[in-house]
């Protein structure tokens, strides 16, 4: 299983563990014990930067769960390269897509900073969660509500980066720094929209957004109650550089 | 109520939502069963916080509120959803109660799954409730990915939809080539828009590639289409090498 990096075995999962683990999505939905039941033959294990852990076509045997440091998932592309399709963090299960589906890892999996896993093997797991089937229903809630939250960010941040987009053509329209000013807009909705790159409902709902920051319209006039505070707001989040 | 029949079109609308994330058609007509769309006029309330979560609804047109009670009788609305939206699903799992209640805010109609249904018939066809949570667990990893490349806009990114900005306010030009001039020095601009001075040369440059370019504050646009499509973009993540 290693190419370069070593691996490590710590032992089995303790109850620090299991702590950590539950708050995985694929384990979130159920009861401590059942995880913990579950991972009772699981094997903790530490590997080097470097290690690869599965290729792309191999069997799916074990998927994983990942403690700490950092795993690329990668591809292999025509001509023999790794393009590296997520770079994972922490705090996820990798592989079980695999282990659930067609028993076939998709993708490569390596280590690129030396990471804490959790080596699961997928046969004796699958036999248990066939045997109490409760404990499959019970993982789809838990996958259901993380997935329900994270579609509720994407919609706030995709939101976020209309607004902000709009703040940002609006701010464009004064010479003002600071203080309260009155723009006109030089189009109409329809127009704006699209030359903002957005849909008109997407305009309409970041219009909204805006009446946070002070920004109203009426006919076709915004008023900016104070036009540095629209720049903060449109720099918010901003991540300081790649 | 009236009801009406499940057209091909929500079958594909259904199959779209979360719990059912992508699987193929037929498993979706088998777990959804005789479940028939019906159409709820605004005001209905389709189940109160605190009932048992015996079903989910997906949303086929039209709008539902969720929301809470305060305890002095106000309203608490958690969300609004619309087409192609699925609630109440999460309880469900878990086997529990409804945490909100549901009222319909603008005339819908709705497909009502009912748990007992789906799950016995998960239970039957083990394979088909794996293959359910590895397309849940695949639109998870999707997700998180999205979210971090909505993050993650490039300094080029950033620095482009800057220049865009300023330049639909001076011209009328919808697309193709078009030259227009900055307000102000770049490390001023680069100050505003959060990107550090020696990040900026690497923006200017990545413009560059896409037909942008400034001489001192002059822009040549060379397809303006072309910039706002680079800046929608969301970028592959960054290689460690």
């Amino acid at each position: 299983m290693s190419e370069m990096g070593q691996i490590l075995k710590l032992g089995q999962v303790n109850p620090d563990i299991l702590r950590q683990v539950a708050t995985i999505p694929l384990f979130a939905g159920l009861p401590a014990e059942s995880v913990a039941e579950l991972l009772s033959k699981a094997e903790v294990i530490r590997a080097e930067a470097g290690t690869r852990i599965f290729s792309q076509g191999e069997a799916a045997t074990r998927f994983y769960v990942q403690l700490d440091g950092q795993v690329e998932l990668f591809v292999l592309t025509q001509d023999g390269r790794e393009s590296v399709i997520d770079i994972l963090a922490g705090g996820e299960t990798f592989a079980e897509e695999a282990i659930f589906d067609t028993g076939i890892y998709p993708v490569g999996a390596k280590v690129v900073s030396d990471a804490r896993l959790i080596a699961v093997e997928a046969q004796p797991f699958m036999d248990r969660l066939s045997e109490e089937f409760h404990l499959v229903v019970a993982m789809m809630g838990g996958m259901s509500r993380h997935l329900r939250v994270l579609l509720y960010q994407i919609s706030e941040l995709k939101l976020k980066s209309t607004a902000q987009r709009l703040g940002g053509f609006l701010l464009s329209l004064t010479e003002e720094t600071g203080g309260k000013v009155r723009v006109s807009l030089p189009y109409d909705k329809r127009l704006l929209a699209n030359r903002l790159g957005m849909k008109p409902e997407s305009l309409s709902r970041a219009l909204a957004k805006l009446r946070d920051t002070g920004v109203t319209d009426k006919d076709g006039q915004v008023t900016i109650q104070n036009v540095s505070e629209l720049r903060d707001y449109c720099l918010e989040g901003a991540p300081l550089d790649t | 109520m009236p009801s009406s029949i499940l057209k091909p079109d929500d079958i594909d609308q259904i199959a779209a939502i979360g719990p059912f994330a992508d699987l193929p058609r037929e498993d979706v007509e088998v777990l959804i069963g005789a479940a028939q769309p019906r159409h709820f006029a605004r005001h209905s309330l389709l189940f109160s916080q605190g009932d048992p979560a015996d079903s989910f609804f997906v949303i086929l047109e039209g709008r539902v509120k969720l929301f809470t009670a305060t305890e002095d009788g106000d309203e608490n609305v958690v969300n609004v959803f619309g087409e192609g939206r699925s609630f109440g699903e999460a309880a469900m799992f878990a086997s529990g109660r409804f945490p909100v209640n549901a009222e319909v805010v603008e005339d819908a109609r709705l497909v009502r799954i009912m748990a007992d249904h789906l799950f016995s018939h998960l239970a039957e066809n083990k394979d088909l409730a794996f293959r359910m949570l590895a397309v849940m667990a695949r639109r998870h990893r999707q997700f998180q990915k999205d979210i971090t490349d909505i993050k993650s806009k490039t300094p080029g990114q950033r620095l482009g939809g800057f220049i865009l900005a300023q330049t639909l306010a001076q011209t009328d030009v919808l697309s193709g080539s078009v030259s227009t001039s900055l307000p102000f020095d770049k490390a001023l601009i680069a100050a505003r828009i959060g990107i550090k001075p020696e990040s900026l040369s690497r923006a200017l440059a990545r413009l560059r590639d896409i037909g942008v370019d400034c001489q001192g504050r002059d822009v040549h646009i060379e397809d303006i289409q072309r910039l706002r499509e680079f800046c929608e973009e969301t970028e592959p993540h960054p290689s460690h090498r």
